[in-house]
């Protein structure tokens, strides 16, 4: 069974094409619509302030990742202003973000981009978007839950197999060498406390 | 001899001159060719940044005038003479003589139908600011066809920084104007989608910003950056909008119910010959310096306030005219008129527009 976001891309795929010319070439004014932008505030909080935005473009000067992204900060946040969600639900930017919240910072307008693009990930996930980014942070996740400290070696070989631990072990032994990671499995000094911290998030996050 | 100044112009800015020269002492004459004082503002119903009501403000300044003569109806044929002895000749004949006289002439409004490409007075639910105002103050902003519009695009920039309507300035007032006239729509009626269609948003004076900003967070209003490029009719009257959205790069088609033209302003030269004035590029009438000497004009006694010498929010104006009439106090207080010499040398340097 195709997921909502699956059936989305795909119907995008059929329209985007018309006689090998883009179909994506004008902006329709008429879809125009606040929906995704309240959805986006309830799932971030109020104080994101999207609404805020005058396009300046602090956000996207200051990302580290900004070359890499396909729909740059500043971008993303007026397709949320304009509800267009297929379009901030296609886009490498909601995975490509590092979190580091220089676009908050720098903001002149309050807006966080960073919690925005948070609460746009918290979306598309529930749409069920698959991808190797939402992969990652799952496993990721699990094993935080599970071990409270990152083992990085069982990370890369629940997420790529073999090939990967191979493929990251230079990196590793770099990292290991300058003490900068564990080459043995390591637990929580604190177990007890661990489990009872995570359960208070969890509590909280489904409130 | 007559301790005279006759003001043209019984708008903001020639009525708070007027009170500010009564208090210094002069005899004041103010000629209004309209048949009320208020100018422009008093057919404004709120004003920005802080929603003041128009009439509030023209009831202040009138209650200021402080025993100045009012000629309403009456407009300016003839000045003669030269500082401090100028004769002023009315349309009623009446002749006046005059140490000073003050030109607030004000501005007109862009005519709208010079840009055609927007289709006013050629599609029935394209308005200017001007008649949004009118409506907002009628509490009833409607369509030709009497029905609550759904949809509003308002056009920043109708008539301003246009090379082919022969205005290259920026009018000043018509982004804040834009901002404001959108709160107050969304407060007349609440689900009204708002397009505001810019170049560059200018909103430079103190509380401006921080509207723009309500209007944002507040009210929802979606600013698109492009300058409309053609309007056009559909069956159901409804306008069809072509615009580039310039964030984007690339164009964008957008259907509204009502279309509001924020018109800007255009300089008033009815006195030009009459008061012998020169005029910029720009239309408005040209001052001695642009830096220092704002309230003088090239022809000695004759001096310029309010909007007459470029485009000015109200409060500019009311403050302009208290300084132009501060001006004048100084320059009829002083000893001998060869002094005048002096300055006279330094108006002699070419001002930008």
């Amino acid at each position: 069974m195709p997921t909502k976001a699956e059936k989305t891309t795909a119907r995008k795929k059929r329209l985007k094409s018309f006689f090998s010319i883009d179909r994506d070439r004008q902006v329709d004014g008429d879809t125009i619509n606040n929906k995704l932008l309240n959805e986006i505030v309830a799932e971030g909080g109020a104080s994101a302030s999207i609404a805020a935005c005058m396009q300046c473009g602090s956000c996207t000067g200051g990302c580290p990742n900004a070359d890499k992204m396909d729909i740059p900060p500043r971008s993303l946040i007026l397709m949320i202003q304009r509800g267009e969600w297929d379009k901030v639900l296609q886009s490498k930017t909601l995975w490509l973000c590092s979190s580091c919240y220089t676009c908050t910072s720098r903001c002149p307008r309050g807006v966080k981009p960073s919690d925005v693009i948070e609460a746009a990930k918290a979306l598309a996930i529930r749409e069920g978007i698959k991808n190797d980014s939402v992969k990652f942070n799952t496993i990721f996740v699990d094993l935080i839950k599970e071990r409270g400290i990152l083992f990085e070696p069982e990370l890369m070989y629940k997420y790529g197999g073999l090939k990967e631990v191979i493929d990251q072990a230079p990196l590793g032994i770099k990292l290991t060498l300058t003490g900068k990671m564990s080459p043995f499995p390591e637990k929580v000094k604190d177990p007890k406390s661990f489990k009872k911290a995570l359960e208070k998030i969890e509590k909280v996050s489904k409130k | 001899m007559t301790n005279k100044v006759v003001v043209i112009g019984g708008g903001v800015s020639g009525m708070a001159a007027c009170s500010q020269l009564r208090n210094f002492g002069y005899d004041v004459d103010l000629i209004e060719k309209a048949k009320d004082l208020g100018g422009h503002v008093k057919n404004w119903y709120k004003v920005f940044p802080d929603f003041a009501d128009a009439t509030e403000i023209l009831d202040k300044l009138k209650g200021d005038l402080n025993g100045t003569r009012v000629l309403t109806n009456t407009t300016v044929t003839k000045i003669e003479g030269e500082a401090p002895h100028f004769v002023v000749t009315t349309s009623d004949d009446e002749i006046i003589t005059a140490k000073a006289v003050l030109v607030s002439t004000g501005f007109h409004h862009f005519d709208a139908t010079f840009k055609e490409e927007y289709g006013y007075n050629i599609y029935d639910n394209v308005i200017t600011s001007v008649e949004l105002d009118a409506m907002l103050k009628a509490q009833k902003v409607r369509m030709v066809s009497g029905d609550k519009p759904k949809k509003i695009a308002m056009i920043h920039c109708v008539g301003s920084r246009d090379e082919k309507v022969n205005n290259n300035y920026c009018s000043r007032v018509c982004c804040t104007n834009a901002v404001k006239v959108a709160i107050e729509i969304k407060e007349q009626i609440k689900d009204c989608e708002i397009y505001c269609l810019y170049m560059d948003i200018r909103v430079f004076g103190r509380g401006y910003e921080e509207l723009y900003r309500t209007s944002q967070e507040d009210y929802n209003v979606q600013f698109i950056r492009g300058r409309l490029s053609e309007a056009s009719e559909r069956p159901d009257k409804s306008l069809l909008l072509r615009v580039e959205d310039t964030l984007i790069s690339k164009p964008m088609r957008l259907g509204v119910d009502l279309l509001v033209l924020m018109v800007g302003m255009e300089g008033n030269n009815d006195l030009a010959e009459i008061a012998n004035l020169e005029s910029g590029c720009d239309h408005f009438y040209s001052t001695a310096n642009q830096q220092y000497s704002n309230n003088y004009s090239k022809h000695d006694g004759i001096f310029l306030a309010g909007t007459a010498t470029g485009p000015k929010a109200i409060m500019e104006s009311i403050t302009d005219g208290r300084s132009a009439a501060a001006e004048i106090a100084g320059f009829l207080s002083k000893k001998s008129f060869n002094d005048l010499n002096k300055t006279n040398a330094e108006k002699k340097i070419p001002s930008l527009v």
